[in-house]
Parts: structure tokens; sequence; C-alpha cells
């Protein structure tokens, strides 16, 4: 991930999950929320804990404890806004430390490589380990396989023409 | 120097494509009329203009290919050449070539590494035959004279549309004679690219750059994203609007204010709609051109008629109708006209008539490709539909052609090789539909054999903003388009009319005569257990594809969920949404169709009606649904007896009673296992028994002690019990995709399901069990 040109640290944007340290590149946090009211979408992915107004945007709010599999007592109430492609994604998470950075050399491959696995890497800091998250492969695996073929169209899409 | 001028470009790129249009439109004119020397003066200044352009930013191949074309129209327009196919031929190449070269421009910065060597001979050896082409030309003319009133003119005078031209139509004009000017020098040897820079100055005084349009003084080029983000921005007004209205205002002045906050928004809100229109024209300039390439390919002659060219649509949605459009129009000259001697045999003119169409109706656009070709013969569709099991052939038998057709839009219809008649035909429709059908819209078919098709496609105005119903449900709030929606009725246990029946099967209510199936909407969405049916509530009917449904809900509502409990039960809240797309992730669950923000801030989701009956495998229905007594065209039901019955599951079920042959009891130990299926010992024989519930593909009850059977043709059909004769009260309303059943009508006042008897179902499920 790294080419010529980038600089030698990363700057990751650090939030805890049941009680892991996970990461994404700051470039690609839009907001940081505390709070707000999502409204549930029946039939949507157990992930898709319901849908929030943003800035003019409907964005579906991703429950990171299901998404990551981990589970933790009291209620997630912070909401880390995030691009992915062209669209934003809302992660819910237990709390957000800030943005660190780190020298892209001690960052190392994760473990696994599950299909699911929206690690990209891993980093030991402090006495813990924090596991960056690539926030195309966080929302990836959410959506289900297409079987009608649809031409993507951009009727609602107003702003998106460049 | 290229991404120094990037901007300069961008909009040369543009401008060009723009131009290139006007060039396609001008040329089919100009076939028309080839002697018309304002539209060769057009075509001139706008090769000119882009040949200028292209010298300016350094780009030579662009350069070198519009100078050549260039000097060929300047024969043309100084009358030393007359236009023929080879010339015309050579023009549009070159149409094409600049396009490509444009493309590549627009993508890459630079021209690519097209090959023009091949053209620019050509159209400079075209252009360098001018002695030799006005001969032939004269012969030419000639043929044309004689030939002219026989043929197409005939035709033509009767039609003053343009018609696609065939060779040597044109009138015959005097003949030149006089030498080339001898400007056209350069040209007798293909010119390399290098030899444009010096263009022939005579021409430059003589055309002046192309004169802007009038329109061009009142308007002004925006930035689409620019647009976007006023939309936006409007949206986000109306909700604060809406918001406002919300508030119990008591202050006379502030009131004022918002009153004109409130007229000011409205206003803004219609202007911004406006700016998100186009007119279709935009989308249709590109298909004269499609439809002359294909009608040569093909070697058919069409008479492309296109009209109501000035209905406007959002342009986002222009976008999304281009592709399935360019697919009926290939279609339809294609496959849906004849060949002109194909045509000539049945009587028909040679040239066949492909008409495109738009006109607003009923807050939709509707847009209509016509065919007068051989049509679709519903015979092949309906063999074919049976073929691929979408349907019995009992119930093909019945259904009325214009559903039958329908079935051209299933998936893989016609992959298969099929009918000549229809082979083709099918291709893609299943493609076009999703499409259409992704925004909002709705496409039918219309044909008679031999005498053309129609297919009519229906898009929404805009999907931006629109009226809509905020309903309850399950404590959550959903917005329906109004558009979908036809009725409101209550939900009354009490009444037959507000009734609903069919519990196990098909859940279906009458609404004024007629059964309409019905969606429970908590079910539909898991938020209540199917067992759990509501007996109250509000059911919202409503019609999409020419189908009607009735949506079973809590209750309408667009205050905060605690402001309408406390307000009366029955809240009608029609209100202007803004709808905001959901993004790919939510979309894809395929019952939404976006999201609004409420006037309290809540998100409230939109559901999409057809999504509704896509979800809930709510089976197409006869496309009119008629009440009893109307059309003769359900003469054949009404006078239609059945046989009504009772499964071990419950269900009232119904056999026309002119296929039952006897009924008769027997003790349930006279049925036989016999290689995996049950038979019975009758009349000297074994007569295949079939359970209803396996029919009907749910799980057989326990056998009782005695098993009524009632005999059809040579197969015992078993059922728990036999209630009665009846005549039918209603038209059958077709179940396709319900196993074992037909459709379901009206019989003592009850919605009963008539069974499918057709014979290799029958067999088939004797068989194997």
């Amino acid at each position: 991930m790294t080419t010529a040109g980038e600089t030698a640290a990363l700057d990751a944007c650090c939030f805890i999950v049941a009680g892991h340290h996970f990461a994404v590149e700051s470039g690609c946090v839009e907001e940081i929320l505390r709070g707000g009211r999502p409204t549930r979408v029946p039939l949507a992915p157990p992930e898709v804990s319901g849908v929030l107004h943003l800035r003019g945007r409907i964005v579906p709010v991703i429950d990171m404890r299901r998404r990551l599999r981990l589970t933790a007592d009291g209620a997630a109430a912070i909401h880390v806004i995030i691009r992915a492609g062209d669209e934003w994604y809302d992660l819910l998470v237990d709390d957000v430390l800030g943005v660190q950075s780190f020298p892209r050399g001690r960052i190392e491959e994760p473990g696994g490589d599950g299909l699911h696995d929206p690690r990209v890497g891993v980093v030991a800091d402090d006495g813990h380990l924090v596991h960056l998250l690539d926030p195309q492969r966080i929302v990836q695996p959410l959506f289900r396989q297409r079987t009608s073929p649809v031409i993507t169209h951009g009727a609602s899409h107003v702003g998106s023409v460049a | 120097m290229v991404n120094d001028n990037r901007e300069f470009i961008d909009e040369f790129l543009v401008e060009s494509s723009e131009n290139l249009d006007q060039l396609d439109r001008d040329l089919l004119a100009l076939e028309q009329a080839p002697d018309d020397p304002e539209r060769l003066a057009s075509i001139f200044r706008t090769v000119h203009t882009i040949k200028g352009n292209s010298g300016f930013f350094g780009f030579s191949k662009l350069g070198a290919l519009t100078h050549n074309g260039e000097h060929l129209l300047g024969q043309l327009r100084d009358g030393q050449l007359r236009l023929d196919d080879r010339i015309t031929g050579s023009l549009y190449s070159m149409v094409d070539a600049v396009r490509s070269i444009l493309r590549s421009i627009e993508a890459t910065g630079s021209e690519g590494e097209v090959d023009l060597q091949d053209l620019t001979s050509r159209l400079a050896a075209v252009a360098a035959d001018t002695r030799e082409h006005a001969r032939a030309e004269r012969t030419v003319a000639v043929d044309a004279a004689s030939l002219t009133p026989a043929s197409s003119n005939a035709g033509l005078a009767a039609d003053p549309r343009p018609v696609l031209p065939r060779a040597g139509s044109a009138p015959s004009a005097p003949a030149i004679d006089s030498p080339p000017a001898s400007s056209a020098a350069p040209s007798t040897v293909p010119s390399p690219p290098e030899a444009v820079a010096p263009s022939p100055p005579r021409i430059e005084p003589q055309v002046p750059a192309a004169p802007p349009p009038p329109a061009a003084e009142s308007t002004i080029r925006v930035d689409v994203a620019l647009l976007g983000s006023i939309h936006d921005l409007v949206g986000e007004l109306v909700l604060a609007r809406n918001q406002l209205r919300s508030l119990e205002i008591e202050d006379p002045a502030i009131q004022a204010v918002a009153q004109r906050i409130n007229a000011a928004t409205n206003a803004l809100q219609e202007v911004a709609v406006k700016t998100r229109m186009q007119p279709i024209e935009h989308l249709f300039s590109k298909f004269p051109r499609i439809v002359r390439d294909l009608a040569v390919t093909c070697g058919k002659e069409v008479h492309f008629v296109v009209d109501g060219t000035d209905t406007e649509l959002d342009r986002t949605l222009v976008e999304s109708i281009r592709d399935p459009l360019t697919h009926l129009i290939r279609n339809a000259v294609d496959h849906g006209i004849e060949r002109p001697d194909v045509r000539e045999a049945a009587g028909k003119p040679r040239a066949g008539r492909v008409t495109l169409r738009a006109y607003n109706e009923n807050g939709q656009v509707t847009i209509e490709v016509e065919d007068d070709g051989g049509g679709m013969s519903v015979e092949a569709v309906r063999a074919k539909a049976i073929a691929r099991g979408l349907v019995s052939a009992e119930a093909a038998a019945r259904m009325p052609d214009e559903r039958l057709l329908q079935f051209i839009f299933e998936p893989g219809f016609s992959t298969a090789t099929t009918v000549t008649s229809i082979s083709g035909r099918g291709v893609g429709m299943d493609v076009v539909k999703t499409n259409i059908e992704s925004i909002g819209g709705a496409v039918d078919v219309h044909s008679r054999s031999g005498l053309g098709t129609t297919i009519r496609v229906r898009v929404p105005l805009t999907l931006a903003i629109m009226p809509a119903l905020v309903i309850r449900c399950e404590g959550q709030r959903l917005a329906i388009p109004q558009v979908a929606v036809s009725e409101l009725a209550p939900l009354r246990p009490d009444r037959p009319d507000g009734r609903i029946e069919g519990l196990d099967g098909n859940p279906v209510m009458r609404v004024h005569g007629r059964l309409v199936p019905v969606i429970f909407l908590d079910e539909l969405l898991g938020l209540r257990e199917r067992s759990a049916h509501r007996e109250f509530g509000t059911v919202v009917l409503l019609r999409v594809d020419e189908r009607e449904f009735g949506l079973v809900i809590d209750g309408l509502g667009g205050g905060s969920v605690t402001a309408t409990r406390r307000a009366a039960e029955d809240i009608v809240s029609l209100t202007t949404i803004v709808v905001k797309p959901l993004g790919g992730l939510l979309s894809q669950i395929g019952v939404y169709a976006g999201a609004t923000v409420l006037g309290d801030g809540d998100v409230a989701l939109v559901l999409d009606p057809r999504g509704l009956l896509r979800a809930a495998h709510v089976p197409p229905q006869q496309a009119e649904a008629r009440p009893a007594a109307a059309a003769s065209g359900a003469a054949w039901i009404e006078s239609d007896r059945y046989l009504v019955c009772r499964t071990s599951g419950g269900r009232r079920v119904a056999v026309p009673l002119n296929e039952v042959t006897r009924l008769e009891h027997y003790p349930a130990s006279q049925l036989q296992p016999v290689a995996g299926r049950k038979v019975i010992r009758r009349h000297g024989g074994f007569t295949p028994v079939v359970d209803v519930d396996d029919l009907l593909g749910v799980p057989a009850a326990p056998t009782p002690e005695m098993v009524h059977l009632v005999i059809v043709g040579d197969t015992g059909l078993a059922v728990r019990q036999i209630l009665d004769v009846v005549a039918a009260e209603s038209p059958l309303h077709p179940h396709l995709s319900m196993p074992g059943v037909v459709g379901s009508l009206s019989l003592g006042g009850v919605a009963t399901e008539v069974l499918d008897l057709a014979p290799p179902l029958m067999r088939s499920m004797a068989v194997a069990p």
C-alpha cells in the first residue's frame, strides 16, 4: 500500500470496539459524531443498525461490534463517518482516541486474511495492537451478490457528476 | 501545452460534441434535400469550427481530417460536386472519426493511435473526382427523374416528414460542367497532415465562425455539480421549512415571516426542479443516425418519425433511459420492420415506419417506440411461455393477448431459438424492463400480428422531489410515493368489503367488487411474525404497472410518533418529500426507493411499490381488473360453474365443473401405494390419486378415514370435503407463480383458489410424488 512519494508515516484515526484498538486512515474520515438517533432499516444486513442524516446525505450506520464479530456491554454511541468510494458510511464504535501517526515501516501484515476480514495491517503501539482497517473491506462483504443486470444510473446522485 | 489548456480543451470538447450532433442531424437532412444551400453552409461552418479549434490546440490528425472534409464540403457548397451515397458515406465516416478522436482526447488528452490515412485520402479522392463525378451524377440524375414518381416520391408526397433516402431519389439539378476552381488544386493529392496549417485562405473571409444561435444570448453553461449542490441546498431548505411548519407559532409577526418563507421555498423548489429538466430532444437527436445506419446495414427502408421532442425530463433520468431506448429502437428496425420485398408482398409501403414519441401524461413522461412491422405472434409467445414453464397451458389459453405479450419481458425469454417472428424481439427485453423499473418507470408492449408493435415506456418526471403519503408501521414511519396510491380503505373484519380473505394462500381483499391481493407491510419488513395477522388497520391501495394491490399498515401520520399517537387514529399525511439516495448497500434490499428527512428531522425510508410487489411475490394479475359484470371478455368465466372443495389444510379450492367426471368416496384403506405413488382400484382398473395438498405444494396432512375423490380425466383428486357447486361471480385473477393454482375468483362471496388441472402437471405429480 506504500508507493513512492508517500510520507513515511501513516496518520490514522484510532477507535475502540469491544476493548480492541482499531484505526482507519484519517484521510477517509469525514466527521465524528456523538449520539445521534439512527432510523432502523428493516431487511437491512444485520451489521447495519440504521441510517443517519448527515449534511444532506443518508448514511448507513454499521455496527462495528457486529461487523467485527465482537461483543461488549453497554451501547456504542460514537459515530465515525468515513468515505469508501463515492459513498459515506457511519461506523458505530465504543470510543474514539484521536489521530495517531504510525511509521509505515512498523506496520505489519495482519495474520488471517479471511474474506470478511477488513484488516490491512497491524501495528504495535504502547503495549497493544492497533488493527488498521480498510474502508472498502469493511463495507464490501455487506453487499449481496446481484442477480439481475442493472445499468448503473445516477438518477439520484445529483452531485456526483464531476 | 495540452495540460495548460485543459480548461479550454474541455470547453472545446463539449462544444465539439454538440457540433457533431448537429452535424449528424444536418447530414441526415441533407440526404433528403441535397441542394439545400443553408444546410450545406451549416455543415461547412461546423466542420470549419472544429478544424479551426483543432489547429489552435495542435491536434494535427483532427486538423487534417476536418481539413479534407471541409474541402469536400466546400466543393459541394460551390456546386462543383453533388451529394451521392459515396460522399455521404465519407462524410459520416469523418464524423465518426472526429468523434472517436475527441473521445480519445477527453480520456487521454491526446489524439490516440487512430490511423486516418485511409479516410483522409478517401475524402481527398472523393473531392478530387469532381469532374468525373459531375458526369456520373448526371446519369444518376436522369435515372432518378424517371424513377422518382413511381417509387419513393409517391410516398413522400403524401407524407411531408423526412424519409431515409434512396439512391437517386433527389430531383435532378443543373449539371455542372465548369472546371473545378483552381483553389481545389491542393486536394488532388491526398493531403498529409502537415498540409493543414496553411489552409486555403480564401475560405476564411467567406465563412464567419458559426454564428451563435439566438438562444445563446440568454443561456449560460453551468457545471452539473454546481446545479447538484443547489438542489441539495434547496432540499435542506425544504426540510427546514417543513420543520418550521410543524412548530406551533404564536407570534403573528413570526407567523407572517414563516408564511413568506414557506411561499418562497415552494417557488424556489419549483424553479429548482425546472433546472433539472431537459428537453428529451437531446436524447432523441441521436436516434435518427442510429436508425439510418441500422436500416442500411439490414437492407431495410425505414421512415423514422420523431415526435414530442420538447417534452421535458429530469436530466439524470434522460441518461438512464438512453440505453433502454436505444435497444428498443434497434429492435424495432432490426426485428420489427420487414424487408422491403416482404412488405410489398404484404401490401404495405416498402418503407417501414418507426415512430418515437414522447408526451406528458399523469405527471409522468410516456415514450413510445412504435413500428408498423410484422408485429409479434401471440401464439408464438404463448407457446414459448408454456414451454419455458412460465405459465400452464390452461392458464395461457385463458389469458388475454395483451397479458401474454408481457412475457417477453421475462428474463431470458427469447435467448433460446424460437419462432422467427419473435426471435430477437425479446433479447434483452428483461434488461430494458429492469433498467426502466430501477428508475421507477414501467414498460409494456402492445402488438398486432402483421400490423406492428408499440412499446410504451413510462418514467417519472423527476425522482428528487415528490408528494408522498407518510404512514406508520410498527412504530416506524415510511413514505409511499403518492403517484402509486389510488385509495385508502379501513380494515373491517365485520364487513365483506373490508375483510381480508384467503389468509393461508394469497391474502386478498374485495374492493369495489374486485379481488385485490394484499401485502402485510409489517410482515414483509420482518417487523411482525406471520402468524400474528392484524384484523384492524388501514389498507393503502396501490397501483403500479396496471397492477393493483393493498398494503396493510398501522395508520398514517407525518408528525412524530408520539404526536400521532395523541392525535386521531387516521391522519392523512400527504407531504412533499425530498428523496435522497440510499446508497448501494441499502438499495440492494429492493423495497426502498430512497430515504427522506421528515419535518421533525427524523429519517423515513421511502417505499418502492414495485419492489414491494416483487418482494412479496405477488403474482401478476390480469392487466385490467374488471368488475364482474363488465367487459365481454369475462363472459367465459361468468357462465362457468365450479365445484368447491376443502383441502386437508383447510383451504377453499375450486375445480371447473365441466372438468369433473365423477365424485366418489372410498375408505382410505383402499388407497394403494404403487411405485411411489398412490392409486385406487376402481371400475376394474387403477386410477392414480393426487392429494390436492401435494398439488398445492403444502405438506400433506394424515390421510383421513374416508377419501373424497374428484375424478378429473383419468386422475382422482383427493380432497377433505366437497362443499358445493357455485357459479363464478367474478373474473378469474390469474396467479402465475402459485404452484397448482391458476388463479382465484369469488365463489359464494368468498375468494377461492382455482386448481390448475393442466394434464402434464397432473401426470407428473402422479408419477413423482
